[in-house]
């Protein structure tokens, strides 16, 4: 196992806080929630792996808060078992093979559109991937898988500019705080009220 | 390659700034050592950040050191980096000079890169010599680029993706002896292939569409446009943003798995503010 400091990115001897701010901010920036679908997933996964395990042997302590994968239930169309074995490619990462069994069938429903842009989406297609995603989202809006691979979609633009954000991009102009006071005192002005207690 | 992947440098410290020049003047003089002074010329952006990146994996100090060049011979410079992955990645720069010149040759007829081509070929055959898995593959993605080109292919996902893989292939250097790793560098580089493929299209745009040019960008949302170049790039701005900023994610996901060993802040700076900045700055010109 490496140096768990090391692994944290701290300084060694470095306080119970510090070791929780650090383990914090790691695990934001590797959770598997960040990496879905993505084709480097596993890696990211190892890396959380070493990270729980740096955090409990330096907080003497196997009950952090440390993530599980989610597993995901299948349906039970006629084309469950080929969906399935579909499933098994991609998170092996064969997507050529899954892509082959999808073109064999020819009843495209919600989960094939899902599977479809699942490995568009590793492949490195994102437009086309998108597409899909939706189409399976509006075949069947009740879905949780669909509508979480579609927001985690969706959030990515904003995880890659909040970096951003931290390292100082954009400070010129007014934050959020900012704003919203202006919009109170407009609305003050004018009579009204945004922001009651101040 | 087109000398996209820059740091942004307002954000960016002194030091870095310095270190970064170091590694440009550096893989520069490599460029004239390794092949031809004339060879210096070609030498571009994206190739000092690939030698960034590889450099980063030895956790040794790189070696700076002051020294004069023919360019500048008035002051001393600091030069960074002429080890192995800077011969690596002269030797790769010259393989893309070379190709691009014979490519735009045979495509357009320039006369232009058949003047320049006299130049490039001794390095570029020095280069195929030296890595020949590396000069196939490129030669093997730019066919490929050129087929899908004339075919007018409408999708920008399949179009950009010769060059995202030649990109991607070209960071999976050969001296990376760990598969993650290699994993890693091949898919930041696949991402930022397709970045810059993409993000060179809607540069293009306005250009590509007066001599009626293939572009990918145009082709994907030809039914938006009604005849006006302000109305077309204004209804697909959000939604290009939104694409190159994914892939940048994307890029930017992989890069994080990369053991980055020595200057990781100057690395963060292109990677999180440099390509943001870049896109945007082309973007705001819609």
């Amino acid at each position: 196992m490496r140096n768990p400091y090391e692994v944290l990115e701290i300084r060694e001897g470095a306080d119970k806080e510090e070791i929780k701010e650090a383990y914090r901010k790691l695990v934001k920036k590797y959770h598997p929630d960040q990496y879905i679908n993505h084709p480097l997933s596993s890696l990211a996964q190892e890396k959380m792996k070493e990270i729980n395990e740096a955090y409990e042997a330096l907080m003497g302590n196997g009950t952090s808060g440390s993530y599980n994968a989610h597993s995901y239930s299948s349906s039970s169309s006629p084309e469950a078992a080929l969906y399935q074995q579909t499933r098994g490619y991609i998170q092996a990462g064969r997507l050529q093979e899954a892509e082959q069994i999808l073109e064999g069938i020819s009843y495209r429903d919600a989960e094939w559109n899902f599977l479809k842009g699942s490995i568009l989406v590793r492949r490195g297609w994102y437009d086309q991937a998108l597409q899909y995603f939706q189409i399976a989202v509006t075949l069947d809006p009740g879905n949780p898988e669909y509508h979480q691979a579609l927001n985690a979609f969706n959030a990515r633009n904003f995880t890659y500019r909040n970096m951003g954000g931290g390292m100082g991009y954009g400070n010129s102009s007014m934050d959020c705080c900012t704003k919203l006071c202006i919009a109170d005192c407009c609305c003050e002005c004018m009579g009204g009220d945004l922001i009651s207690c101040c | 390659m087109f000398g996209y992947i820059k740091p942004c440098e307002e954000e960016l410290k002194v030091r870095e700034m310095q270190l970064f020049k170091a590694y440009y003047c550096g893989l520069c003089r490599t460029l004239g050592r390794v092949a031809a002074p004339a060879a210096r010329l070609s030498l571009n952006y994206d190739m000092v950040f690939l030698n960034l990146l590889l450099a980063s994996l030895d956790k040794n100090p790189e070696q700076v050191a002051p020294g004069r060049c023919l360019l500048h011979p008035a002051v001393k410079r600091p030069f960074a980096g002429s080890d192995g992955t800077a011969v690596y990645c002269a030797h790769i720069n010259n393989m893309l000079a070379w190709l691009k010149l014979a490519d735009d040759r045979q495509d357009e007829g320039s006369v232009r890169a058949w003047l320049a081509m006299p130049f490039f070929r001794q390095p570029a055959k020095k280069a195929q010599k030296a890595y020949p898995f590396y000069w196939d593959e490129i030669a093997l993605q730019l066919h490929s680029l050129r087929q899908l080109e004339e075919a007018g292919c409408a999708s920008m996902d399949q179009a950009a993706d010769p060059f995202a893989r030649l990109i991607g292939a070209v960071c999976a250097a050969p001296f990376v002896q760990d598969q993650a790793v290699k994993d890693a560098l091949y898919w930041t580089g696949y991402n930022l292939g397709r970045w810059i493929y993409l993000l060179d299209a809607c540069d293009d745009l306005e250009q590509d569409l007066r001599k009626k040019c293939y572009n990918p960008v145009f082709l994907q949302f030809r039914a938006s446009y009604e005849g006006a170049l302000p109305d077309f790039t204004r209804s697909i701005r959000g939604i290009m943003e939104e694409r190159l900023i994914f892939t940048l994610d994307s890029a930017a996901k992989a890069y994080e798995l990369i053991p980055v060993q020595k200057n990781k802040e100057l690395l963060d700076n292109i990677v999180y503010l440099g390509l943001r900045k870049h896109t945007e700055d082309i973007l705001n010109k819609f």
